[in-house]
């Protein structure tokens, strides 16, 4: 059977030229796709795979596929291609239990854009990346999702459409936007509060480094008030905090998309904005943002006129819990008697290694009862636009979440990524449940308050 | 049947035993028409081959123990062929804990070759030691032990057959693990010898543990014997029996109450914290405790104890429902004679879910069988219903024809008469088995 | 390229669902190897049944058409077991993977053979639980494909192989049948058929339920590091820990190429770069007898020249030793492009000898060689890194192999200790068995598939 079963080389229709410019960003990428040994040892982590039970949907076999396109013995046109690399959630679980140390998150960036080249993407996606590669685009935009959010409308529209398959697009769509709403957390007060305050610098004899912070698309348009909580955190624990104003998107959605040359555009431009000689840190509170931030490097190595400030960039990029978390922090706040749990957002446990750190900023709220959520590291199934676009797997996927998360009898789950809160946010609200999602950043941003750090 | 032929391959003086009367070597009604002792593999292959030109019925066996098991009723059989004077231990290496022996030596025999290395083979069959290893395979016979080391099976690491049809197969090897080929050894045991003749087994051997200690309790009011048992069982460390004596079934308890015996075979540093842990667990004092020796023979003579009986049932159960079984072997109670005292006695290894129902002395009045083979037959399917399994071990020849030895095989017949053809395609081995050979 | 036939794929669509048809050839790629990447060969079909009901009614119509079977788990094998020929269907056991019964009372459990290994122990452990066998793939492959291969594990040397703990097992045979094997809580007068479809490779049926034996987890246990600059010193150390009548749960050895390649992986288990060889004792009971017998290993290693014994103080370390062990043969992606994970058995006390030799044959035809082992059974797997596009030494690679595998022979092992045959050691079966022990499994495979159509072309020679 050895060698004489290999089967004959798959016809392909079209000329080799055209296959070789196609595949060209994963070609170059040959190195990272030799030490998969083909053991198998991703499979469990993998969720698609877990559900579905398909090789294909498994990281080894995403990586068998890839393989085959760089060996011409599969067209990037085909449809198991561009099916299985689509499905994919990019959670990246299955990188912390390779034990080949397969960079699998940056190969299938690659194997997004072969297949983007190949085949398009959806109306959707285009869409979406072509609003946020446009700032006034972005700002438009999330100007009207705003309206629309404080109208209550989503929400109540979210709940009252019914379940059918075509109609989830729009329902689930409308229910990610309600999640992104804010919580109040009044009634989790043991004893009335003061009021909050506007920022109020605390200004450190000696600050502990200049930090910029990343504004984030969805963050700046949806979460200012997370963006605004992370600032007074940041001063509040010591940091100095610049003002960065020509930032732009960071480019994660395009590169996770397969829209390669978008992100190195988007990356090139953020690069120009924070000169990151004048700053120690660069911070995000967005998981995804802060992920495709750190691999700006790897994402402009070709690039000669690039490479090397894109590698001192990301070395100086953060997660807002890592910097917190450093040199004894964060401060101890206020009491917020309430039970919560935590849910890592993928491109924060599996993508940056960072698991303890954010339950430690919750850590450092009295009274605050964390309760631990079984499968905390599993993807929630956010991925973007997961949800909307893999209407029966992405529900599938974040109804076990929503069901874990309902399991623990928390009053709120807090998890550090944009796109995870409103993911499990919308589920929440379409299972009718009273939990909120929040970024914890939130939850120690109000603990501060009532330990009045923010006080006149 | 013309012998003669069979003393040209056995030319040695008392290796083919005619005439021997109602002897040992008779079992039920049958005689066999010779009892065979070969010296050598060549000539079992050489008998063999003859037994298959000239059609007749052969039977493997050690010592002759166990001819009268289940598995032979109904068992047509011109010629035993045993194994007994095939005695040797070839090769023991203590370094890579096996053995290897020929099936005529006696477990007696190597325990106390082993001894002397500190090793042991942890098993312990029904009867004295003086069963062959090949028989106790074959039969697949163990006791208490098998809770925590297994059954015969699981310590036989290779062995040679001669099959039916004269060829001489070799399985397994000399190590733990080994996944070469399809596991054909693992037939051997419990085929009471209807494939073939086993000449030589290699087993895995343990070392002996430093202590050896059984703790005795006696049930009362609060604790039951199977509630003991299952409290027991579920501490926390590996126990390596657990089983519960009726009252009077041994001497060491007293004969009002259901007793419990626990055996702990671990190292002198281990063995007091495991049995700490015991009580905690049954909040109760063991009665006894014996050490050492006395350990050893209490369990040697606990599987003494059926030797006697009339009739010895094997429940086979999931220890769970061993509570329920236990208090409804009483439905047995009228298949014993009425001036037999305590007749009717158990003794169950609960972890391995298994039940002996020992009948002591069966009642034989004018319609004692269709009685029995009734009451037999009524309480098999109780036992069915809950999941478990009965089998009729021992017992007079008309009952077990009456009632069978086990249960319906259903769809796993074809498989194993399949099985039973692949080495003994002439049957000479397993001809007029009552459930298998009807084509 | 053979294709399936229309009507037929209609039809397997109906009993399973149209999502668990595979038989587009691209999607049928991923399927063309399992975790032993030499051979590849991509099936006529992949079908993903969901229950016993499902494979009997898949096994029917196909059997019916006269298209043959090859089960697959997780793909982790590593003897090409579930390697199917272009005219075979693959039958994956991926979506057969609930727990359908956890007995706690009665240390029982019935699995459905899709369930990851590690996944019952886990669900197993708040009940006090674990199940024993432990391959070093246990994160990833199914029970379903340890009963076939009788997976073993680095415990095995104390707990005995996967054939121990199935007490039962319901198999569907090519033809369709369903059939109720064993089960702990009864006895039927038949033959050990559990015992001996444990370990058929797939070649006689498929598990579709499998009981299983639980064990209570060990009150303590406490693990050993001793680092060694020759290998021959920590094979003497494992012989004599063995002579002194210890029974440790495992005893594992590491070479040095092996210990640098792991360190280099994210499961680096701290062990020194610069070592020739690590000794992994594990010792586990009740924790009074463990000081003893640990303070008893302690002196052995030193007595054969260990340079530096450590303990695992806490279960973290001790995972993390565990882990680089376990993790071995992926990190080996790290020093080569390609990996033959070799497996062979030979007596304990011939392991020095074996590894000198084993070494030579590795210098003689300048191939590296990585040892990682189960020293205290005396199971090898010599890791053969090479480079596939390089015809001449994959050349060299099948004549190191069969040379090992004869060396192993001749010491009184055998050629495969838990990856199987498949389809890689057909041709060294005639090392082990003559030609009526061939025959005779042939016969009992038969028995099982009397017409030939599981899993094609495995285990036993083709002129058998």
């Amino acid at each position: 059977m050895k060698n004489t079963m290999q089967s004959p080389e798959h016809g392909s229709s079209e000329s080799p030229l055209t296959l070789t410019s196609l595949t060209e960003a994963l070609r170059d990428q040959e190195d990272r796709l030799l030490p998969c040994v083909h053991c198998g040892f991703c499979l469990p982590a993998c969720p698609t795979y877990v559900r579905l039970g398909d090789e294909n949907d498994s990281p080894r076999g995403r990586l068998h596929l890839m393989k085959a396109v760089v060996e011409g013995r599969m067209s990037p046109k085909s449809k198991a291609f561009q099916t299985h690399i689509d499905r994919c959630l990019g959670c990246r679980a299955c990188e912390p239990v390779c034990p080949s140390g397969v960079e699998y998150g940056l190969l299938l960036e690659s194997a997004r854009e072969v297949a983007s080249k190949a085949g398009g993407m959806s109306f959707l996606s285009r869409a979406l990346m072509g609003i946020m590669a446009r700032q006034p685009w972005t700002n438009w935009f999330m100007g009207w999702a705003r309206i629309f959010r404080w109208t209550r409308l989503p929400k109540l529209i979210a709940r009252i459409i019914p379940k059918l398959q075509v109609l989830h697009p729009f329902r689930f769509g409308l229910a990610m936007l309600a999640a992104t709403s804010e919580t109040h957390l009044k009634s989790f007060t043991p004893k009335s509060s003061k009021n909050e305050k506007e920022k109020n610098d605390i200004i450190q004899v000696q600050p502990k480094g200049r930090v910029a912070l990343l504004e984030g698309c969805v963050q700046s348009g949806l979460f200012s008030r997370v963006n605004r909580a992370t600032e007074r955190l940041l001063q509040v624990n010591g940091y100095e905090v610049v003002t960065v104003t020509e930032q732009g998107c960071c480019g994660a959605l395009h590169a996770h998309g397969g829209a390669t040359d978008s992100a190195r555009k988007l990356a090139i431009a953020n690069l120009k904005a924070f000169d990151s000689d004048h700053f120690d840190y660069i911070a995000t509170n967005s998981a995804g943002c802060g992920l495709a931030l750190k691999e700006y490097g790897h994402l402009l190595e070709h690039d000669s006129k690039h490479s090397k400030t894109a590698y001192a960039f990301s070395g100086k990029v953060r997660d807002i819990s890592e910097l917190l978390t450093m040199s004894n922090g964060p401060k101890v706040g206020g009491s917020i008697p309430m039970k919560v749990t935590y849910d890592a957002a993928c491109h924060l446990c599996h993508g940056q290694g960072l698991l303890t750190e954010p339950k430690d900023l919750l850590k450092a709220i009295p009274n605050l009862e964390i309760i631990d959520l079984p499968g905390e590291e599993e993807c929630c199934g956010g991925a973007g636009i997961y949800g909307i676009t893999h209407g029966d797997l992405g529900v599938s996927i974040g109804e076990d979440k929503v069901n874990a998360i309902k399991n623990t009898g928390v009053d709120l789950v807090a998890t550090a990524n944009p796109g995870c809160i409103m993911q499990i946010g919308a589920g929440l609200i379409l299972a009718g449940s009273t939990i909120t999602a929040q970024h914890p950043i939130e939850l120690l941003d109000e603990s501060y308050r009532r330990a009045g750090y923010y006080a006149e | 049947m013309d012998t003669s032929l069979l003393r040209e391959i056995l030319p040695v003086k008392g290796q083919v035993l005619e005439h021997f009367g109602e002897t040992d070597w008779s079992f039920f009604s049958r005689q066999p028409r010779a009892v065979l002792f070969p010296h050598s593999q060549e000539e079992i292959t050489s008998v063999l081959s003859l037994a298959n030109e000239n059609n007749w019925n052969c039977m493997p066996a050690g010592n002759g123990t166990w001819l009268e098991g289940c598995m032979n009723t109904d068992r047509e059989v011109n010629l035993i062929v045993s194994m007994s004077k095939m005695n040797n231990i070839l090769v023991h290496e203590p370094d890579n804990l096996f053995v290897e022996l020929e099936a005529g030596v006696t477990l007696e025999q190597l325990q106390v070759t082993l001894r002397p290395s500190k090793q042991w083979l942890p098993l312990d069959p029904p009867g004295k030691n003086s069963s062959t290893m090949g028989a106790i395979i074959a039969t697949s016979s163990c006791g208490a032990l098998q809770t925590g080391f297994g059954r015969p099976r699981d310590h036989v690491l290779g062995a040679t057959l001669i099959t039916g049809d004269g060829k001489t197969l070799k399985l397994g090897g000399k190590t733990v693990k080994n996944v070469a080929g399809f596991d054909l050894l693992k037939l051997l045991s419990g085929s009471w010898g209807r494939f073939g003749v086993i000449t030589k087994l290699i087993m895995r051997l343990h070392p002996l543990p430093e202590a050896d200690r059984t703790l005795l309790f006696s049930s009362n009011q609060a604790h039951s014997g199977t509630s003991l048992a299952h409290d027991i069982m579920h501490t926390p460390a590996t126990l390596q029996s657990i089983s519960i004596l009726s009252p009077g079934l041994r001497e060491e308890l007293d004969s009002e109450n259901t007793g419990v015996a626990v055996r702990i075979l671990e190292s002198e540093a281990a063995v007091d914290q495991v049995e700490a842990l015991i009580l905690e667990r049954t909040d109760l004092l063991p009665c006894k405790r014996l050490n050492g020796s006395e350990s050893e023979a209490f369990f040697e003579s606990l599987k003494n104890t059926d030797t006697d009986s009339d009739v010895v049932i094997r429940i086979k159960c999931l220890p769970s429902i061993m509570k329920n079984l236990i208090h409804q072997i009483e439905a047995l109670q009228s298949l014993v004679a009425d001036d037999s005292l305590g007749g009717l006695q158990f003794l169950a290894h609960y972890e391995s879910g298994i039940l002996l129902v020992l009948i002591d002395k069966l009642k034989l009045d004018d319609d004692w069988l269709a009685q029995s083979a009734e009451t037999l037959k009524e309480f098999r399917d109780t036992v069915e219903q809950q999941g478990g399994s009965l089998t009729l071990l021992f017992a007079p020849e008309a009952l077990l024809k009456e009632v069978t030895p086990w249960g319906s095989l259903d769809e796993l017949e074809t498989l194993c008469a399949g099985l039973e053809k692949v080495f003994d395609p002439n049957q000479i081995l397993s001809r007029s088995s009552a459930h298998r050979s009807a084509e | 390229m053979e294709s399936l036939p229309k009507n037929l794929a209609r039809d397997l669509k109906n009993i399973v669902g149209s999502k668990w048809v595979l038989t587009d050839r691209d999607r049928l790629l991923a399927y063309e190897s399992d975790g032993l990447t030499a051979y590849r060969s991509i099936p006529l079909a992949v079908v993903l049944p969901e229950s016993t009901s499902q494979v009997s009614n898949v096994f029917k119509l196909l059997s019916q058409n006269g298209i043959k079977v090859v089960p697959r788990g997780a793909g982790t094998g590593l003897s090409g077991g579930a390697l199917a020929e272009p005219t075979s269907v693959i039958i994956g056991t991926s979506r057969m993977n609930t727990i359908l019964e956890l007995d706690a009372d009665n240390r029982r459990a019935v699995v459905q053979p899709g369930v990851i290994n590690a996944r019952l122990s886990e669900v197993a452990s708040p009940f006090g639980l674990y199940y024993a066998p432990d391959p070093a793939s246990q994160s990833a492959c199914t029970i379903g494909g340890n009963v076939a291969e009788n997976s073993g594990g680095p415990h095995c040397l104390k707990y005995g192989v996967t054939s121990r703990y199935v007490t039962g097992l319901t198999i569907v045979t090519y033809e369709g049948q369903v059939l109720q094997l064993g089960g702990l809580g009864r006895e039927r007068g038949s033959y050990d058929l559990v015992g001996v479809f444990v370990g058929s490779e797939g070649c006689f049926g498929i598990a579709t339920e499998v009981e299983v034996k639980l064990l209570p987890k060990p009150e303590a246990v406490q693990t050993l590091l001793a680092i060694f600059d020759r290998i021959e010193d920590a094979g003497r150390a494992v012989t004599s820990i063995m002579a002194r009548g210890l029974l440790p749960a495992a005893l594992e050895i590491v070479d040095g190429a092996t210990i640098r390649a792991v360190e280099a992986s994210v499961f680096a288990g701290g062990y020194p770069a610069d070592a020739n060889a690590a000794l992994v004792v594990e010792f586990d009971g009740i924790e009074e007898g463990l000081g003893a017998d640990v303070q008893k290993a302690v002196s052995d290693c030193n007595n054969s020249g260990a340079t530096e014994v450590r303990s695992a103080a806490t279960s973290e370390e001790r995972q993390k030793l565990w882990q680089g062990r376990k993790k071995a043969f992926g990190a080996m992606g790290r020093i080569a492009t390609d990996l033959l994970v070799q497996d062979a058995t030979v007596p304990r006390s011939k392991l020095p000898e074996v590894l000198l030799k084993i070494s030579e044959i590795g210098d003689r035809y300048d191939l590296n060689i990585a040892n990682v082992f189960h020293a205290g059974d005396g199971n090898l797997h010599p890791n053969i890194l090479f480079d596939r596009s390089d015809s001449e030494e994959l050349e060299k690679v099948e004549l190191a192999s069969t040379e090992i595998m004869k060396l192993c022979v001749a010491a009184g092992g055998t050629i495969t200790g838990e990856h199987g045959v498949g389809h890689d050691k057909k041709s060294y079966m005639p090392l082990v068995y003559g030609i009526e022990e061939m025959k005779a499994m042939k016969k009992v495979k038969t028995v099982f598939d009397p017409h030939h159509g599981m899993n094609p072309g495995k285990v036993l020679p083709a002129d058998i």
